[in-house]
């Protein structure tokens, strides 16, 4: 028994968000049902592909996103979709969307009609700027998100404009937090019997990750500007990248300079306290950078750690994937059958996102191709014949 | 009866510091649970900043106070709901009391660095034998096995060594750090689902369960795109700034005023036709430069030469305002003051306002998920060190008042800190 194999999610959501809260109940244990239009979900055309080839069953992101998923097809814009719809919602504990606010109640999917289909419904909606508000029918990209949430003005340096967080990662913020919405409900409908909508709104999931700043700048009345790197704590060049060098504490100070076999400049008194070094951060930085480019990122990383000196190389994607640390833990795991079994042994993605004794996190199955469960779940658990499916596939209803 | 909290029925004890396991175990707390921190007299969480006179931090007013380790504004943003008590786990006494705590507990969260559980003898294989159904997640930088496991690490080495750093910066510039120690925040959230993943095992077998949340690998998943970039597509991905892939324009635009800047994202072809008309330039939207995304990304510098010559005079908010009423996706670039201010969290009520007992009333970021029916809230404010120390331990654990003065004055447990 998983912490979820009782409980059964429909995901009629898109892009990243969604398909991320699902992958979480998928990943340990649930039953997640993707619904995709006829045409397929958006992320089978983002890839990135191997070799560069569009391929709707090989695109990287939806292999990654709908691991231990099963996949029907159904159009939504059709009654004869909304009618299978209808079918479906009351197999399912919990409904997953990312449609724009009132797209769902205006299908005739909305909180209350769900509530009718099945009475201890969750209903789990996600979008950029939540179901209500002012900016609800406003439209966002993952960089609008960092330009609202105020993250993105203190990332980059004063002179040049401010930077975005990489990638995507509000769309993963987001979908974390419909997770965490949808679980804690989960756990209140154990108790009491009650289901009940989850409202996600991504610009507060990111806003959430600027928490204690937001209230350390109302406290000086100043908001937080963004900061030239270097001393006291972004990353310095060395021999061959660059470090992040954090000496907080009087002994790991002294511990550097043994590490560089100068113990006598611990004594600098220009230097001797964190004060100190706050202070003299442009001196600070002539004495230890020359030193630092002596020393590649690995050299600097295991002869400094074991000293409880808190310092961390900038690994590139590449030499993130190669990683001692993470291949030993085994986080990198196969993105396919067809990658396990040699085919391409470098198409690997992220795993376990955290460690977990009783239910572990799991690859039963890899993601399905498009329509791949059709049979099984429109005919096996909704008892329709083969004939009407093959009526509605000439139809594109599925 | 049912609850009228979906956790509430859960009691933590818990040692999560700084922000990465605070947040979680906040989280934790403003869902219902009973969250109670432990902190030590002599070494209180680094977020409260630190005794006078080496105290640091962002204080009300900027003024510390006598007591400046119940006014920094870290700590208080990420301890809400939370009882704070403190216990010297390295006298016997206040090991002994810890062990009473966890045998009444349902789970334990630490975010200490790895070597520090096993010094305070606080393994798993122990606390099980105290309490055997006991969930304990530890969540250090690098996790809690392999080859880095033992090295210290903070949010300001986790983010290099998760790949972000190495994408984040100008594309002729140096890897930078985020202005804010992004990863503990993903750490955080992530941390949070872990323990209702168990929790949810638990209520169904009876079975507790150890966890082990590297936040290196929290921070990576948060980057997956990037990472497949690599994997499956080949390629090391690089710093690009503000640029997307796919998107042009794309990017902050200068506005006016003083660092104001405005997010632009024009995700297709008829979005960029609008932002011609809006710009006043429909002649644009025919010029083959940029007709298809392809061609734009192609003259991206131009481009953005271009949108920022009509944002230049503008102003951010109101850039916003006209862009979004032609439906293409703006934000001004909000300044951390501006933040709490936006129309969309006053209509929502995401900022809660608290009244702490030695800052005054405080507005931080609430809970970002909402449930209709169990809506997590900010119970109490963040607790002063050793605020619920006497009630916690006479009240949950018997201990008399005779008991307690003593261990008071051994200083194993307390709210005063002393001179020292």
């Amino acid at each position: 028994m998983t912490a979820f194999s009782d409980v059964r999610v429909i995901d009629l959501s898109t892009g990243i968000a969604g398909p991320f809260c699902s992958k979480l109940f998928a990943d340990f244990g649930a039953d997640v049902i993707k619904v995709e239009p006829p045409t397929g979900d958006e992320s089978r055309r983002l890839g990135p592909f191997p070799d560069d080839e569009d391929d709707p069953e090989a695109s990287g992101i939806f292999q990654y996103l709908n691991t231990n998923k099963r996949c029907v097809t159904l159009d939504a814009t059709t009654p004869a979709g909304r009618s299978l719809l209808r079918e479906l919602i009351p197999e399912a504990g919990i409904v997953v969307e990312s449609y724009p606010p009132e797209a769902m109640r205006q299908m005739g999917f909305g909180y209350s009609e769900i509530r009718k289909l099945r009475d201890d419904a969750i209903l789990v909606s996600i979008t950029p700027f939540g179901q209500t508000g002012p900016w609800r029918d406003y439209q966002a990209t993952d960089i609008v998100q960092y330009a609202a949430s105020g993250i993105g003005y203190v990332n980059g340096t004063p002179d040049q404009e401010p930077l975005k967080e990489p990638g995507n990662q509000s769309h993963f913020h987001a979908g974390t937090c419909a997770f965490l919405g949808a679980a804690t409900a989960l756990i209140y409908r154990d108790i009491s019997g009650v289901g009940q909508q989850v409202d996600v709104s991504t610009l507060e999931a990111v806003t959430a990750a600027f928490a204690p700043q937001l209230l350390a700048s109302q406290h000086t009345g100043v908001s937080q500007k963004r900061r030239f790197p270097g001393l006291p704590s972004g990353l310095l060049p060395c021999k061959d990248g660059y470090v992040a060098l954090n000496v907080r504490h009087q002994p790991t100070w002294a511990h550097l300079w043994l590490f560089f076999e100068e113990p006598e400049i611990a004594d600098d008194p220009r230097f001797a306290t964190p004060e100190d070094r706050r202070a003299n951060t442009a001196e600070l930085a002539e004495l230890i950078t020359p030193r630092l480019e002596r020393f590649t990122m690995q050299e600097l990383y295991h002869g400094l750690s074991p000293l409880r000196i808190n310092v961390g190389m900038t690994l590139d994607i590449e030499q993130l994937v190669n990683d001692e640390h993470m291949i030993k833990r085994g986080f990198f795991v196969p993105i396919s059958q067809s990658s396990q079994n040699g085919k391409s042994e470098t198409q690997k993605m992220p795993g376990a996102p955290f460690k977990m004794s009783a239910t572990p996190w799991e690859i039963r199955t890899y993601a399905p191709s498009l329509g791949q469960h059709n049979s099984e779940v429109f005919g096996q658990m909704l008892g329709h014949s083969d004939q009407q499916l093959d009526q509605w596939r000439n139809e594109d209803v599925i | 009866m049912s609850a009228k909290l979906p956790l509430e029925r859960l009691r933590a004890v818990v040692l999560t510091q700084a922000w990465s396991g605070a947040l979680t175990t906040q989280l934790l707390a403003n869902m219902g649970a009973e969250v109670i921190q432990v902190e030590a007299l002599s070494r209180p969480d680094v977020w409260r900043g630190g005794f006078p006179p080496h105290n640091r931090g962002q204080y009300p007013n900027e003024e510390p106070g006598t007591r400046p380790y119940d006014r920094n504004a870290l700590f208080n943003a990420v301890n809400t709901s939370k009882l704070g008590i403190t216990l010297d786990l390295i006298s016997e006494e206040g090991k002994s009391l810890f062990l009473d705590l966890i045998s009444t507990s349902d789970l334990l969260a630490e975010n200490y660095s790895a070597r520090v559980i096993p010094n305070f003898g606080l393994e798993y294989p122990t606390l099980r034998q105290i309490n055997p159904t006991i969930i304990m997640m530890r969540m250090p930088s690098f996790g809690a096995s392999g080859p880095y496991a033992m090295y210290p690490g903070n949010g300001g080495t986790t983010e290099p060594m998760s790949g972000i750093s190495s994408l984040l910066g100008y594309p002729d510039g140096q890897p930078m750090n985020s202005g804010t120690m992004h990863t503990d925040a993903i750490s955080g959230m992530m941390g949070f689902a872990a323990l209702l993943i168990a929790i949810r095992h638990r209520a169904r077998t009876g079975k507790g369960q150890y966890i082990d949340l590297s936040q290196q690998e929290t921070a990576t998943t948060y980057i997956t795109d990037q990472i497949l970039e690599h994997t499956v597509g080949g390629r090391v991905p690089q710093r690009m700034g503000n640029r997307d892939r796919r998107m042009a324009p794309h990017g902050f635009y200068r506005c006016r005023g003083e660092d104001s800047w405005v997010a632009i994202a024009v995700r297709s072809d008829s979005e960029w036709e609008r932002l011609c008309e809006v710009m006043g330039r429909p002649e644009l939207a025919s010029d083959v430069h940029f007709a298809t995304a392809e061609d734009r990304l192609q003259h991206t510098e131009k481009l953005d030469s271009i949108v920022q010559s009509w944002t230049l005079n503008r102003d951010s908010t109101k850039t916003a305002e006209v862009l979004q009423a032609q439906k293409i996706p703006s934000s001004a670039v909000m300044k951390a003051l501006e933040v709490p201010e936006n129309p969309q969290h006053k209509a929502r009520g995401f900022f809660e306002t608290v009244d702490h007992p030695a800052t005054g009333p405080y507005s931080i970021a609430g809970v970002p998920f909402s449930l209709s029916e169990t809506p997590g809230r900010i119970h109490r404010p963040a607790p002063t060190l050793g605020q619920h120390s006497e009630a916690v331990l006479k009240q949950h654990l018997g201990v008399s008042d005779s008991e307690y003065a003593s261990l008071e004055s051994q200083g194993v447990t307390g709210d005063d800190p002393g001179d020292d």
